[in-house]
């Protein structure tokens, strides 16, 4: 079972990584372990049933830890945090924002947290660590060369989107980069965030990131993963959200890309009042591969969610699409639901579905849902007999279909975003 | 405009359609009546194009630039840039495109294939709102997606607001049972937007349809056949005798 790196190894890359906190090393030190007991996931693992691992013992992935000087695009409408490689590019990366404070454990960064704030984010980071059982999320912890936290102090409302830009331009072959970042919005505050990936390198890499939210009581945070390219790469992706009382949390997933994409997604709705929304469009061709699993747990009563996923299968490609909603025995009038829907434009595309319900409590509201469908035929002529031809007509029907999905978004600014994506694509398409 | 000779349509295999023969002519108002079943709606799709209708034997011919030629291997859509219309049945509801995006694509792409400067935004949207007075259509379903939550009266006004946008030389209005609500739009609709260049094609089961409208020609279709040919006069006799008359004279 695959042992990644012999523990000496691991002892020696610390030496490497390690520098400042002596908490987060003992964080490293576990996952490794747990890590070593657990081994790469298999197909024989039911979380991974339908999505092929083997790519991660196939390759013999080299760490990266060489910080590299490269051109970033830049947006201006957004506060930038730009990962080149795996590494915070500090030079482009907005550090001195009032509203939130900035701290790399374990780098040269300059930490505006104290050390004993800095604590408590450890903790929490704990906290959540705990509460995941996936071994490549330990993996991340175990060898991320930084462990970016971010902290939005409390009632403050963030201007601009967050956007944190990872930028891979690996010269070498079976690159791994372990990116991780924590942020935590304090009580009553308000924030945008969004990741986006860069690549125009022709060698194969391996990314795995874990990105940690810690949203206090009253906070509200809205979190758009785009990925929007054709690049083949290897991508697993964990969202972990920990959600206070009367918070809302929304989490949006735009899935483009040619390579292999495992998003999970874990929330813990653990305080009275908590929203949770997560929505998520994936447009596939090729050989692609999107797998989504996501787990939203209700600990408390009074709390709600809602999911919707839906996508376009073209060419080779498969989804997988795993969600599950646990509802806690004390945890009443919690109201839940949970959507996927699929349309297939080719007879190769692959999907497996399952939409899952554990419910404890007596007094709930849950729903879920799965389709799987083909372009409305009756759709399509209505459009053709209204003079729009074919490819119009088809591009029309499927922007339209997700739509709705599209629509809950409530932060406005990332909407704009997605529908910018959608443009781009369909006008492609057409 | 329109000639339809001995006319043979399949819809899976099955014969609906044995033979039909129709000139229809600018500025003329037609009906087509029968019992259900009798093959009214597959007339009107194949007409459009519909592809789960296979034309086996006969022609349809349809006048574009003064020279009559057959459209049974047309694009639905081709046919809808040269101007044929389908008002549906039952109006298809499309959930995340709007009313308005729809009609502008449609109106756009129908400008294009004849060399007419298409429309921008700000430009349609001024042109619909007239139309939309015409058909009595409250701006507001031009925001809405197409048809969805429509009740069955406001899905008739909207094929009829298109009829009305796209202004086409041959409409086929396919109104077997709707409501009386639905009715009264549709023959409203027909009447300010028939002129002596378009030709109109009603077809309904019901008599009461023509209590609004005056077509110059009545049809009796029964079992894929046109049975009986006739003026006005025609509805009367329909609404006094049924169709019954009809039907059973054809088989003896």
């Amino acid at each position: 079972m695959g042992v990644y790196m012999q523990d000496s190894e691991f002892k020696s890359l610390l030496k490497q990584v390690s520098t400042t906190h002596p908490e987060f090393s003992t964080l490293r030190q576990s996952s490794w372990e747990l890590f070593q007991a657990k081994g790469f996931p298999t197909r024989k693992v039911e979380e991974w049933k339908y999505t092929p691992a083997n790519f991660l013992k196939d390759n013999t992935w080299q760490l990266s830890l060489k910080s590299q000087n490269l051109q970033t695009d830049l947006d201006a409408d957004v506060y930038n945090l730009v990962f080149v490689d795996g590494l915070l590019d500090e030079k482009n990366s907005d550090l001195n924002i009032s509203e939130f404070d900035v701290s790399v454990i374990e780098s040269a960064v300059e930490t505006k947290l104290s050390q004993e704030e800095d604590s408590v984010h450890l903790k929490n980071i704990e906290s959540l660590k705990q509460k995941n059982k996936d071994s490549l999320y330990h993996l991340n912890m175990s060898l991320t060369p930084q462990a970016l936290c971010i902290k939005l102090k409390p009632n403050k409302v963030l201007k601009k989107p967050l956007k944190i830009t990872y930028n891979y331009q690996t010269s070498t072959d079976n690159q791994v980069f372990y990116p991780f970042v924590y942020f935590y919005v304090g009580a009553g505050s308000k924030a945008e965030v969004y990741e986006s990936y860069q690549s125009t390198s022709e060698k194969s890499f391996y990314a795995n990131q874990s990105l940690n939210f810690w949203v206090e009581g009253n906070a509200s945070l809205s979190y758009l993963q785009l990925q929007d390219f054709d690049k083949e790469f290897y991508l697993t992706h964990y969202c972990m959200a920990e959600l206070k009382a009367h918070s809302n949390f929304e989490a949006f997933y735009y899935t483009r890309n040619g390579g292999l994409t495992r998003n999970q997604f874990d929330a813990f709705v653990n305080g009275e009042g908590a929203s949770c929304s997560l929505n998520g469009i994936y447009l596939t061709d090729g050989k692609s591969h999107v797998d989504n699993h996501t787990t939203i747990r209700h600990h408390k009563p009074h709390t709600t969610s809602q999911q919707t996923f839906k996508g376009l299968l073209d060419g080779h490609s498969h989804v997988v699409y795993n969600g599950k909603i646990i509802i806690d025995q004390y945890a009443q009038k919690v109201d839940s639901s949970q959507m996927n829907k699929n349309i297939l434009l080719s007879s190769k595309a692959q999907i497996d579905t399952k939409p899952e319900l554990e419910v404890y409590a007596d007094d709930v509201k849950a729903n879920h849902g799965a389709a799987i469908g083909e372009m409305d035929e009756q759709e399509l002529f209505y459009f053709l007999s209204r003079a729009i031809d074919k490819p119009t007509a088809q591009a029309m029907l499927a922007r339209g279909y997700l739509e709705d999905v599209v629509f809950k978004l409530k932060s406005q600014n990332l909407k704009a975003i997605v529908d910018k994506a959608l443009d781009n694509y369909f006008r492609g398409n057409k | 405009m329109l000639k339809i000779t001995d006319l043979h349509v399949n819809v899976e295999d099955e014969e609906i359609l044995k033979g039909i023969n129709l000139e229809i002519n600018a500025g003329e108002v037609h009906a087509i009546m029968g019992p259900n079943g009798s093959g009214k709606s597959t007339l009107s799709k194949v007409i459009a194009g519909h592809p789960s209708y296979e034309v086996t034997q006969g022609d349809i011919q349809y006048e574009m630039n003064f020279e009559y030629q057959s459209i049974v291997d047309m694009d639905p859509d081709v046919r809808a840039k040269e101007g044929i219309f389908l008002a549906f049945q039952y109006p298809i509801e499309v959930p995340g495109v709007s009313n308005l995006n729809f009609l502008r694509t449609s109106f756009n792409s129908i400008c294009k294939h004849q060399g007419v400067q298409e429309m921008n935004e700000e430009e349609f949207y001024k042109f619909v709102l007239e139309k939309a007075k015409v058909v009595d259509m409250d701006p507001s379903f031009l925001k809405r997606p197409v048809n969805e939550g429509f009740s069955g009266g406001e899905k008739k006004r909207n094929e009829i607001l298109q009829m009305a946008v796209l202004s086409p030389r041959l409409s086929f209005l396919d109104e077997t049972d709707s409501g009386l609500d639905a009715l009264r739009i549709v023959s409203q609709g027909v009447n300010s937007l028939k002129n002596k260049n378009n030709a109109i094609v009603l077809v309904t089961h019901y008599q009461r349809l023509l209590e609004h409208i005056v077509p110059d020609y009545i049809h009796v279709l029964a079992d894929g056949k046109i049975v009986e040919t006739g003026d006005k006069s025609l509805a009367l006799k329909l609404e006094e005798k049924g169709y019954d008359w009809l039907t059973k004279s054809e088989k003896s």
